[in-house]
């Protein structure tokens, strides 16, 4: 159930990045069309690329594991530094004064809230951010440097940390979901055997008396009246060893007021006696 | 002629336990699914002759219970011994509540052929315990 519910996740998370990447591209695109500059150009159409392929395996692909997520999720942000770092050059080139790496920020805590579940992968891309703030920043001249206000890497690489945070905590709210989810499962797995042993006792009670009254009425059958009874004896041992499972099960909590066809969702009454 | 009152809702262990009792200890059995049919039968049900009633205690969803036919019983002063039989874990809150009831012992389905014996004899056999 977990599985299938991280699964879901993980195509939600690649959907939202792709869109992310085609919408923050063109956006890119629209802002400096008229001055045709070919490095942004280039990581835009990347850019959009890279979104649409997210969003074609999201749509596309019915099981999504972590790890092929992960890869997949890196392979559309990978445009996104470049696209970033080519918009700083650009808007360096203008020669007026600006304020660089602001869009570092707000992206290291999109992807925070996006990564895929897969750790090492989802560090990475955050801390890209701040790296290659970092790396450009030191790549500037005196003069570029004038242009700039003083410190421009302290709320890149602060967003960068809160970006990791925020990563762990949520990684944290999908550990402790998978627990919940396992441990849901466990207590329907209790009710449903507790539920399975109810519904056989009577059966089984039948059977041992049946072949007590073969044994005596047609002494001729008694040897299969005795197998009958053996392999009747031995599904009644059977169910007290579910019925000592159920008890001993962390996940019962002695909630057992149920009705055993209820419970497995029998929906015809002729299939099975009532449980007694 | 001694008879037994058997009341369960499963018709087929019901017929089996019948002609059991009538074949190996030569009892009279009267067969019942329910607190309906018992109060359409009261009178032959609290004949003296009855001396021995097995319960089941879950009678189906909805329908009175096993307890509410024993406490029926004892309304009407049936003179038999009474002990209830179920197939639910015993901590099942129907089973629970048999258990606190004065009196009355509570079996688990399935029981062998000497212990179904043994209890109509009224020989000591182990019974459930409330948890």
């Amino acid at each position: 159930m977990f599985k299938r519910v991280k699964q879901s996740h993980n195509h939600n998370l690649l959907l939202f990045q792709g869109i992310l990447n085609i919408f923050g591209a063109l956006m890119a695109v629209v802002q400096w069309h008229e001055f045709r500059n070919v490095p942004l150009n280039l990581t835009a159409a990347a850019t959009v690329g890279a979104g649409i392929f997210a969003c074609y395996v999201a749509l596309s692909k019915p099981a999504l594991q972590d790890r092929f997520a992960s890869f997949v999720f890196l392979s559309a942000v990978v445009p996104v530094y470049g696209l970033l770092w080519a918009m700083n050059g650009f808007l360096m080139a203008q020669g007026k004064f600006w304020e660089p790496f602001q869009p570092h920020e707000l992206s290291s805590l999109t992807i925070a809230i996006l990564a895929p579940p897969y750790r090492s992968i989802g560090v990475l891309a955050i801390l890209l951010f701040p790296i290659l703030a970092g790396l450009q920043f030191f790549s500037f001249t005196p003069e570029q440097l004038a242009l700039i206000p003083s410190s421009p890497l302290f709320a890149p690489i602060a967003f960068g940390v809160f970006a990791l945070v925020l990563y762990f905590y949520r990684l944290q709210g999908l550990k402790i979901a998978g627990v919940a989810a396992e441990v849901r499962m466990m207590k329907k797995l209790t009710r449903s055997i507790l539920a399975i042993k109810d519904l056989a006792n009577s059966p089984i009670q039948a059977l041992i008396i049946d072949a007590e009254l073969l044994q005596r009425k047609h002494p001729e059958a008694a040897a299969i009246a005795e197998r009958i009874e053996i392999s009747a004896t031995k599904l009644g041992k059977l169910n007290h060893v579910l019925d000592s499972y159920g008890r001993e099960s962390k996940h019962h909590n002695g909630h057992v007021s149920f009705d055993s066809k209820a419970t497995l969702e029998l929906k015809t009454p002729t299939s099975f006696p009532n449980p007694s | 002629m001694q008879k037994i009152l058997l009341v369960d809702d499963d018709k087929t262990l019901l017929s089996s336990m019948g002609e059991f009792f009538e074949a190996v200890l030569g009892m009279k059995c009267i067969l019942l699914t329910g607190l309906a049919d018992i109060v359409a039968q009261e009178a032959e049900i609290l004949d003296r002759d009855v001396k021995f009633a097995i319960l089941d205690i879950n009678l189906g969803q909805g329908q009175p219970s096993g307890i509410d036919v024993y406490q029926w019983l004892c309304d009407h002063h049936f003179q038999g011994k009474c002990v209830f039989l179920t197939g639910h874990a015993k901590d099942h809150p129907l089973v629970k509540n048999a258990s606190l009831m004065k009196g009355v012992h509570v079996f688990e389905k399935p029981l062998e052929i000497d212990q179904l014996i043994s209890l109509i004899k009224g020989q000591p056999l182990a019974d459930v315990q409330a948890g």
